[in-house]
């Protein structure tokens, strides 16, 4: 459950969550810089970042240790929610609902024309809920088709090579995806758009302002509210 | 045969004929012996220094043994010598090539004329250490020949020559002839590949060996010209060891030689090969790691061999599938049985691996049209964000928030 704090602001992301978001960012981008550097490995830019990784071989270590590391926060997450009851409260909050389809187009045209009234978004916004399962089944993509990768030896003992050449493919083009939905689209979001710049702070401090909240979140705002009323 | 004679002083002739005339009784009737000659030839041009016939490889003959149209002294203008006289081999060899019918070098040019030293002996030109230095002295001064000469100082063979000194190491004559010279210009010539394979097999026999077993001397075997000989794969006089990094044979460059004839379309099409197998490797994790410079990657030679190359369909061939599970087992030490059905150099196309190419396909699209929705999305924001700027009367911040209706926490 999203919370007051006494200094007004709103509690949106826990400290768990904190530390699990910057571990999943950090081996994201890690995973990404080394991953796409073998997949465009004849551009100049990916030369640059294979000789800083330490050449194929350090890029491979590297890759698999932010495997390990992204494998990590996956199971903190499942952690979360199996243990913690914000993660559970989140979750439950970031399912799609049929409102998401009819306050999303009515925030887009909005957004775009300035007519209309403005969409009544609960705790996460419908981009926020495509993003975050964006992320959880892609990472679920990655993750399986990437351990197919991890050894050939293993694999084709289990698999035809028909499969470990489609998972290379999935692996390849899931990046690409990911590469996208995150680094543009969602790095987009938290940075420069809506009055972001230079960035929320909600991923470091947790916190967003109440007034702030009230507007982006007004359907959540006004559930608080009402719950801190009875 | 020809020998380069100096054309001697007219006062000179007269006055060693005088000379040779007051020694006169000294020669005998079977024709002038040496001490007559050097009566005159101490000092007369063509000086000669009989000590240094003495030690040469013709030590003991006496100088009418070479100059034999010469009977009496004092003579008048004396022939040419013919080497071939005695060296009846070497003169034929020597007429057929290239270096009589272009009016090249004759035997003086390459052996010396009096001080004619042993081929073994470091000091003679035609010496396995100095004939580098011999041909490659005109051999320079010809169309092209600079760069030759050098390629071949370069080369593995040259520098054992050159540096170690290596009688093992082939020099100029021991592939190319002394006399004859052959040029060994194979083009597509398949019985001349299979002449320098022969000949480069006099040394490196457990190639030759090998070479004689592959799918490529098959082939030359059945006179095609355009299938690879020795120096299709190793250069000629440029030919250095794997190991240098400059060999067309070095790790990273196996594929671009191999290829040079495996991914030419209308030349595998004549063989009814498929051309695809150079940019399917390159595009494979192999191709990939080597290119990027790990040279423990396997390579064009890592599965298929260099020299005893046969086709996979062959029981032999290390690529056939009962051989996979050895083959990719020296990098593989895990590579089981699964190994054995392995399709290599499947291309993701729909005529190769279609489940591959669906997938790909549908990413592309599906990547495209989030591409598109992103644009959108940025579009969106900025025309919100310019339309409530102008709305002067909204508090400064409060435009964003209202014009940015996917405003994200």
């Amino acid at each position: 459950m999203t919370s007051h704090s006494t200094d007004g602001t709103v509690v949106r992301m826990s400290l768990l969550q904190r530390l699990d978001h910057a571990l999943l960012a950090l081996c994201l981008l890690l995973l990404i810089a080394s991953g796409l550097a073998l997949v465009y490995h004849e551009q100049a830019w990916a030369k640059v970042l294979i000789g800083i990784m330490g050449g194929m071989r350090g890029r491979g270590l590297l890759h698999r240790a932010a495997a390990i590391g992204l494998v990590f926060a996956g199971l903190l997450h499942f952690g979360g929610l199996l243990f913690s009851r914000k993660y559970q409260s989140d979750f439950r909050a970031v399912r799609f609902r049929r409102s998401d389809f009819s306050e999303g187009w009515k925030g887009w045209i909005h957004g775009l024309t300035g007519k209309g009234a403005p969409p009544y978004y609960g705790r996460f916004t419908p981009m926020q809920k495509i993003q975050y399962w964006g992320i959880f089944v892609g990472c679920l993509i990655m993750a399986g088709s990437g351990f197919v990768l991890w050894s050939p030896q293993a694999s084709l003992a289990l698999f035809p090579k028909s499969v470990y050449d489609l998972m290379l493919v999935v692996h390849s083009e899931q990046a690409q995806l990911i590469f996208v939905v995150l680094i543009l689209w969602h790095l987009y979001d938290v940075h420069l758009a809506g009055g972001n710049f230079p960035m929320n702070p909600a991923w470091i401090t947790g916190r967003m302002g109440g007034e702030k909240f009230r507007k982006r979140h007004p359907a959540e705002w006004d559930a608080m509210q009402k719950g801190e009323q009875e | 045969m020809k020998s380069r004679s100096r054309r001697p002083d007219i006062g000179l002739i007269l006055a060693a004929s005088l000379a040779a005339m007051l020694v006169g009784a000294g020669a005998s009737a079977a024709g002038p012996g040496d001490s007559d000659c050097m009566a005159c030839h101490a000092e007369v041009k063509p000086r000669v220094v009989l000590d240094v016939l003495r030690g040469s490889a013709h030590e003991g003959l006496s100088c009418t043994s070479c100059h034999a149209d010469i009977t009496a002294v004092p003579h008048g203008k004396p022939l040419a010598v013919d080497c071939g006289l005695c060296h009846a081999k070497e003169a034929d060899a020597w007429r057929a090539g290239p270096h009589a019918k272009a009016g090249g070098p004759g035997c003086v040019d390459c052996h010396g004329a009096h001080d004619v030293p042993k081929s073994s002996d470091r000091r003679s030109m035609s010496s396995h250490e100095r004939q580098i230095e011999a041909c490659g002295g005109c051999h320079a001064r010809l169309a092209g020949g600079r760069q030759w000469v050098k390629m071949f100082d370069e080369s593995v063979h040259g520098q054992g020559v050159i540096k170690q000194g290596l009688n093992l190491a082939p020099a100029c004559a021991t592939c190319h002839g002394a006399h004859d010279v052959r040029s060994l210009k194979a083009d597509d010539d398949a019985k001349a590949k299979r002449e320098v394979a022969r000949l480069c097999g006099s040394c490196h026999e457990p190639a030759y060996a090998a070479f004689e077993k592959s799918a490529h001397y098959k082939a030359l075997s059945q006179n095609v010209g355009r299938a690879p000989g020795c120096t299709d794969c190793h250069g000629e006089h440029s030919i250095q060891a794997p190991e240098n990094r400059s060999s067309s044979v070095a790790p990273e460059s196996v594929p671009a030689t191999c290829g040079r004839c495996h991914a030419d379309k209308s030349l595998m099409a004549n063989f009814g090969l498929p051309a695809d197998r150079l940019s399917t490797y390159l595009k494979s994790y192999h191709g990939v790691v080597l290119e990027m410079g790990d040279l423990r990657a396997a390579n064009c030679a890592s599965c298929h061999g260099a020299h005893d190359i046969l086709p996979s369909s062959d029981p032999a061939s290390r690529t056939n599938p009962s051989n996979l599970e050895k083959t990719c087992g020296k990098c593989h030490p895990g590579a089981g049985r699964a190994f054995s059905n392995i399709r290599f150099h499947e291309s993701v196309s729909p005529t190769g691996a279609r489940g591959a190419w669906f997938v790909r396909v549908f990413y592309t699209i599906f990547i495209s049209l989030l591409v598109a929705g992103f644009l959108l999305h940025i579009i969106t924001r900025l025309v919100g964000w310019r339309r409530t700027r102008r709305k002067s009367a909204a508090p400064l911040g409060k435009g964003m928030e209202g014009g940015g209706s996917h405003d994200k926490s």
